[in-house]
Parts: structure tokens; sequence; C-alpha cells
């Protein structure tokens, strides 16, 4: 029987009406719900740093409690979670990179988004100058007859960077790993001090393809900081753009992973429905990919007769053309023969990584933010979660088609229930340091948004925390005793994000 | 005039503009099998296709061509320059080789050899040299790990599609096409014709005619999400154009043997209707259209899945096929429909 973590004292209804409240702990309990991680007792949601202190964002499902544990870290130095949690390796080891605090007793230390090129070390710590790197090394892998395949970071085709070090038994895989930061921006770096208009801006630019996920996230932070509650009829006007994101999205996905076994058809056929969808969010919002519709306080695009007729029109093309791509994937033999127990993820790691999106709910993750840790709107319309447990490439797919169906319904309702009134609420000046808690159901996982106003209303510190942090390390097992062949099958399947992990 | 081509010379001569007949027909096929192949594929992805270069983009081939062969032939650093070279030549060569031996019609053909199958077999299996000598001589590993796949592939087909044959000659009791398409010419028209009693191996023919030619769903030695191009990655203008013209032209043999061994040649498919060329043509553009609609349809196959189903399914059905048809043929089961020969004689 594992005891209850110390500090989780937040109900999940409540976190986002308000100030987001955080325990100070000092080292022994910061490691004892290091130890309460390992033994699965709570969910990692993410692990941050800001001046001087470190935090843990903990979800504990069966108690229904959330919480941020903070412990004070005055000589750079605090306890490792990733000893006892491995998902919170490289979490960690960002933190040493960005801040200069040294998790202690971690197994990897070495660095992750600093690979020896940034002009100063640790920018969002104790400045310093940077200081010459050794060459990455990668895990050793023993055995007979191996060889290593090094691909990337640059790929052959429209991806991020990215690098992959294979290494392989003939064909089959035998370990990946993969290396991670070459899209770091500075985004945490650039927040410092920024207006909440400009931080909507850049968290809307952290990742492309979750833009709206990522500014609604930031916006529940800020929202909750300023206990600012947007219009109603803006909450279901941004229900319908995460909606539209997360169809533009699987509709891509399956066709490219379809794509990835050759399968060429079907990525025309569902690339099609993709466009449509991106020219309704055009015709309606302004904006292909729905960048800066939202802002903290609302959304900056309404939505008149004749956009509820386009998207209307949307939902009827795609519920008369999906069915039969459905089934075509469904009936596609040879195309089962190379998704089906391919790139199998295992139930127990996706559980003990916290696995969002579809990759978790492959899985055998049952959790979805929508209707878990639920917001407004989808608190009046909780939408239907798809689960398997599977976990190979085909549930991956099945998840995203009906992940699709549940949008579109989403959608229709939102159409239908649509209040009318303003779409957006002046924006208060905060009553001294404030902070906030956001979180969303983007179309890859929960992408959560902490953040920090200080009294003048700037940003004191932003921690955007991509689902991607904790599905990246799961694609690097999921692989393993795969052939080579089907790494873009699998990586497709996962479809992380580069941008918004290297942030 | 007619004492000078029985002088070599003339003889020479006529063989000459034979050759170049073959070869231009071959050739001039190539530019709109690329052209129809780009097409069809276009078409099941809901795109247009080539269609700026003259009306509907029918030249789009000859365009590709003229710049393939002006382009600077690019040459990576630390390649076997000779074996580099000869590889796509060789690849060429051969693909063209084989068409000495195959008729369009009723004697038009250049060298009508009595053991013509085993001539065609012979050449196309030499063409797997071409593409391992490409991928070793570009001294890199995914062109090299492309062209072992491709061996393994081509060899492995080879296997099976021997066997097939064999059915046929089984059922014929001669190697050359010429008897083979007299052997299906019978009262019923088409449904004399092999196809019928060789069913289940056309279909096995046809799928590993596709692995033979490393089309798709069977491209793996140039699976570009893994390796790139294969064994062509370091293949660049007028070399890179002699691989590509190989394989299709490789590709169009196999419809002009499917046409030969099953579907009668250059035979009406309507008793009473004339034979003639137009046939023979007509046939190999229906089955190049089903090689197109294949590439276009059918998702690719993964390496171990390929070899398995060469190994462990088409080998030991083409061999059962094999002892099924000489049981057949020996005693003249369905009135020999798998002997069209005397066998007990």
């Amino acid at each position: 029987m594992t005891r209850p973590i110390p500090g989780l004292n937040v109900a999940p209804a409540a976190f986002r009406d308000g100030p987001m409240p955080r325990s100070r702990v000092g080292a022994a309990d910061w490691r004892r719900a290091a130890e309460a991680l390992g033994q699965g007792a709570a969910t990692l949601m993410s692990l941050w740093a800001s001046e001087g202190e470190v935090h843990m964002a903990l979800h504990d499902a069966a108690a229904g409690r959330i919480g941020i544990l903070s412990l004070p870290v005055p000589e750079g130095r605090f306890p490792s979670v990733a000893g006892h949690h491995p998902p919170a390796q490289r979490l960690e080891r960002t933190i040493a990179d960005l801040h200069g605090l040294q998790p202690q007793g971690a197994d990897d230390v070495r660095p992750w988004l600093d690979h020896g090129h940034w002009e100063i070390a640790h920018p969002l710590g104790a400045a310093a100058a940077a200081v010459p790197r050794l060459p990455y090394v990668f895990l050793p892998v023993e055995g007979e007859s191996l060889h290593q395949v090094p691909v990337g970071p640059v790929h052959a085709g429209i991806i991020e960077p990215g690098h992959f070090r294979f290494t392989a038994q003939g064909e089959t895989l035998v370990r990946l790993e993969a290396r991670l930061g070459y899209v770091h921006k500075g985004v945490d770096a650039l927040m410092r001090g920024a207006t909440l208009e400009r931080g909507a801006e850049l968290a809307g630019r952290v990742s492309g393809d979750s833009t709206v996920a990522y500014v609604w996230a930031f916006a529940q932070a800020a929202e909750a900081a300023l206990e600012l509650a947007p219009p109603p009829r803006a909450q279901w006007l941004r229900l319908v753009m995460a909606e539209l994101e997360r169809l533009a999205n699987h509709l891509g996905d399956i066709g490219a992973i379809c794509n990835d076994a050759s399968f060429a058809m079907m990525q025309a056929q569902c690339s099609v429905l993709r466009e449509q969808v991106l020219r309704a969010s055009a015709a309606c919002f302004g904006h292909r990919m729905l960048r800066d519709r939202i802002v903290p306080g609302g959304v900056t695009a309404d939505l008149d007769a004749a956009g509820v007729a386009v998207l209307r029109g949307l939902l009827d093309l795609i519920g008369g053309r999906f069915p039969g791509l459905v089934t075509l994937y469904d009936e596609t033999a040879s195309l089962q023969d190379r998704t089906v127990g391919t790139g199998t993820l295992a139930n127990a790691l996706a559980r003990r990584f916290g696995a969002g999106g579809f990759v978790g709910r492959a899985s055998g993750r049952d959790f979805d933010v929508r209707r878990d840790l639920p917001y407004a709107p989808y608190d009046m319309q909780p939408p239907a979660v798809p689960l398997r447990s599977e976990g190979d490439v085909n549930a991956r797919v099945w998840i995203r088609i009906h992940e699709i169906e549940a949008s579109v319904a989403l959608i229709r309702t939102a159409l239908d229930r649509l209040p009318g009134g303003a779409v957006r609420a002046e924006l208060l000046a905060p009553a001294g340091e404030v902070e906030g808690l956001g979180l969303v159901e983007g179309f890859r996982g929960d992408v959560l948004a902490w953040l920090r106003l200080a009294a003048d209303g700037s940003i004191a510190r932003c921690h955007l925390r991509d689902p991607s942090w904790f599905q990246w390390p799961l694609l690097e097992a999921a692989v393993e005793g795969n052939i080579i062949a089907d790494f873009p099958l699998c990586n497709k399947s996962f479809n992380c994000s580069y941008s918004g992990h290297d942030l | 005039m007619d004492e000078f081509f029985s002088t070599t010379l003339g003889m020479f001569t006529i063989m000459l503009a034979q050759s170049l007949l073959v070869v231009g027909f071959v050739m001039i096929s190539l530019l709109f099998l690329v052209y129809g192949d780009r097409k069809i594929w276009a078409a099941v992805q809901m795109r247009r296709g080539p269609n700026v270069v003259g009306a509907f983009g029918v030249l789009q081939s000859v365009a590709d061509a003229l710049k393939y062969v002006v382009k600077e032939i690019v040459v990576p650093a630390g390649v076997d320059r000779p074996v580099y070279f000869l590889a796509p030549m060789l690849s060429f060569v051969l693909a063209v080789l084989a068409w000495a031996v195959i008729p369009f019609a009723d004697g038009w053909v250049l060298a009508d050899i009595n053991v013509a199958i085993l001539f065609v077999f012979a050449v196309s299996s030499l063409e797997v040299y071409g593409v391992i000598m490409g991928g070793w001589a570009s001294n890199s590993k995914y062109a090299f790990l492309g062209s072992l796949r491709s061996a393994a592939q081509m060899i492995s087909y080879e296997v099976s599609l021997g066997f097939i044959i064999i059915g046929v000659i089984i059922s014929t009791g001669s190697m050359s096409f010429g008897a083979i398409v007299a052997a299906q010419d019978g009262p019923y028209g088409l449904f004399s014709w092999y196809w019928l009693p060789h069913l289940p191996m056309v279909v096995l023919f046809f799928v590993s005619a596709l692995a033979e030619t490393n089309r798709p769903p069977f491209d793996l030695p140039e699976a570009e999400s893994e390796l790139v191009a294969g064994f062509m990655v370091e293949y660049s203008s007028t070399p890179y154009l002699l691989f590509m013209a190989g394989e299709y032209i490789a590709i169009f043999l196999m419809c002009a043997l499917m046409s030969l061994l099953f579907f009668g040649g250059w035979l009406s498919p309507v008793p009473g209707l004339p034979d003639g060329v137009l046939w023979m043509v007509g046939k190999m553009a229906f089955f190049f259209f089903l090689f197109a609609m294949v590439k276009a349809i059918v998702p690719r196959y993964r390496y171990d899945q390929l070899m398995r189903l060469g190994w462990k399914v088409f080998l030991p059905m083409s061999l059962g096929w094999v002892a099924l048809v000489a049981f057949l043929a020996k005693f003249e089961v369905l009135g020999g429909a798998w002997a069209r020969w005397p066998v007990g004689g």
C-alpha cells in the first residue's frame, strides 16, 4: 500500500478556477513523492524549474487530486526524480541545461537540449559563459554482430530535425536512441517579461500543428491566475477550433501512416479531407491552422451564420467520405500486414510514462483530459474516448479513426448549442504575483501550461510541456525487436512533436 | 536486290534493321509506359499527373529523357568507376536483349530459337548483376543494402517463375514462344488459352513478375522511406536513366510474357476475328495497366514478408503445380486441356 503523496490537494474541478497553489516541500517529501511516482501511485504531469526552485506537477487519478510540489534548491542541487521514475529523466536533463540545477542521484546526466552551440550556459539560471561540450556519447550497446545506422537530424522529407541512432542486428532493431533539441527556440526565455498577448503568440508558435491546444492551455493558465472566466460563446468556439485542429491532424496522420507503407492512395484521399478542414478553418476563423485565434480572455474570431454553414458542410463531407476510407484501411489486407503487431507499446509502459493521446489510449491508458480533468465546455459535452490495448500501429490508427468520429460529433453539438454573446472578456490586472495551471487535450495528448504572472501583469515564468516528452522515450521502446524498415511506420504512428519538445 | 540480301552484309543489314525496329518499338513504348504509369498513379491519388509538356502532357517523358541525357553526371567520391558505369549499361542492355526472342505476331520475331524461354530467363537472371554492381560500386551503405535486398528478391522469385513456366512447357512440349502460342489456338477462342487450365499459376506469375521487376508493392530495393532510392541512390543523369529504362523495359517484357504464355499472344480472343500484332500489343498494354494499378493501390510489403511469400508460399505451390500438371498431362485429363501434344508418344 503506497502512502498518499504529500501536497497533492487540489481537486481536478477546481484548479482552473483560480490561482494554482503549490505545496512547498522539503527534500525528504520530494524524495518520497519521487518514490511514490516510481511505485505508480501517481502520474508525473511535468517537472520544471523556476528561480531557485524545482516543481513537479502530479496527478493522482485514484484519489482524484492534482498538485504541484515545489522544492527550494538554494545550492543548485535537488534529489533526482528520474532515479526512481525514468519518465522524469529528460525533463531533469533539460532543467540542468536551462537552469544549471543538478539532479542528485540521476543515472543519466548527459546534456539534452544544449548541444554545445549556445553562447551561454544555463540561460534561465545563473547564466554563465558556455563551456565547451564533449562529444555526445550515445548509450552503449553490446553484443555480437551489431551495427549502427545514424539517421538525421536532416531527413528526406518535410519533417522536423531529430537524430535517431539505430543499433541493429541484421535487420532487427536492438536499440534506438533519439537525440533531440535541434529546434530549441528558447521559448521559456522569450516568455520572461513578455506581456500576456505576446505570451499567447509565443505559446501558439511552440508546435505549429498544436497551436490551438497550446494557446488554449496558456489561456487557461492565465485565466486561472487572473480568476477570469471567458464568455461561454468563446469557450464553445475554442472547442470548435480544438476539434478542427484534431480533425486536421488525425486525417493527415492516418494518410501519412499509410503512405509509410507505400499506400499513397490513402494519403491522397486523407490529404484532400485535411485540406477541406484547413480551408473551412480559414473561411470561418481567418487562419488555416487557427493560429492566434485564441487569446487569454476569449477568442479573436467569431463565427457567423455563413461560417456555421461552412462547418456543417465540412462535417457532412467528412461524414460522407471518411467511412469509405476506414473500410479501405480495414479491408486492405497487405496494409494490415504492416500495421498489425508492428511497434507494440506495452500497456504497463504507457501507464508508467503517463503517455497521453492516441499513444496512451492505444495501449490501454484510459485518460483524456477532456473527460477526466474536464474544462469548459467539455464538462457539459464530454467526448467519447476510444480505448484499445494492443498498442501497435494499427491500434493507434484506430484510436485516431474513432477520435475523428468523436470530433465530428462534438463540432456538430457545439454548432447546435453555440450560445450568443461576447467572445472576449477584458483582462484584469493581477492582484500581485499570481500563478495558474492550464491543461488541454491537444491532438497528441495533454498539453500543460504553468504560468506565473508578475504584479505588473507581465509573465514572470511560463512552462509549457508537450505530450511528446512522455511519448518519445516510448517510441524507442516500441520499435525494439522490429526491423528498421518499420521505423517510419512506428514513428509516424506516434507522431511526436520535435518543436514542442525542444521548445 | 535479292542477291544483296543473301550476302553476309545484306543479312547483317536486315538483322540490323529488324533489331532497330524492335528496339525502336520498345523505346517508344517506354516513353508512353512511363507517361501512362504516372497518369494512372496520379488519377488514383486524385492528381492530374503530367499535363504541361505536349497535349495532356504526353511529351513529358520525352522532356524527362532529354533532361536526364543533358544533365551532368555526378560521380560520387570513392566509387569504383568502371563498375559504376558498367552497371546501368548492363541493366539496360540485358533488358533490351531479352526482346530478341519475343514474337509480336506469327513469325514476327528477331530470332525464332527453339529455346526462347530459356533465353529470356538466362538474360533476365543476369539483370541482377547490374543491380549488385551498381550497389557495390556506389560506395554507399544504403545503395549496398538496397542491392543486396534486390539480389535476394530477384533470385527468390526467379525460382518460382521458372517452375510456373515449366508447367506451360509441359503442356506445350516446346520452349518456343511460337509453339506455345500455337498450342493455345483452339476452337473456343480465349477459353482455349492457357490462363484457364493454368489459372492459379497466372496469379502467381503476375505477383512474381511484380517482385522480379522490383515493382511496388515489392519495390523494397528502392523503398524510398527506408533506403532512399536503394541501389540507384548514387546515380544521376544518364546512368540513372539507363537503370530506370531497364526497369520499365523489364516490366514490359513481363507483360509480353504474360500474354504469350497464358493469354494466347497474338491470337484473337473471339473465334473468327483475325489474329495479329494488335492483339499482342493490346494485351501487353492491358497487363501494364494492371502493373500500374497494383503500384497505385497496394501498400508495400515488408522485406521478411516478401521473402516468406516467395520461399514458403510461391515456391511450394509452383513446384506442386509442376507435378500436378505432369500428372494431368500424362493422363490427358479433361480431353488433354493440360497436354496439347502427344505426351504419351
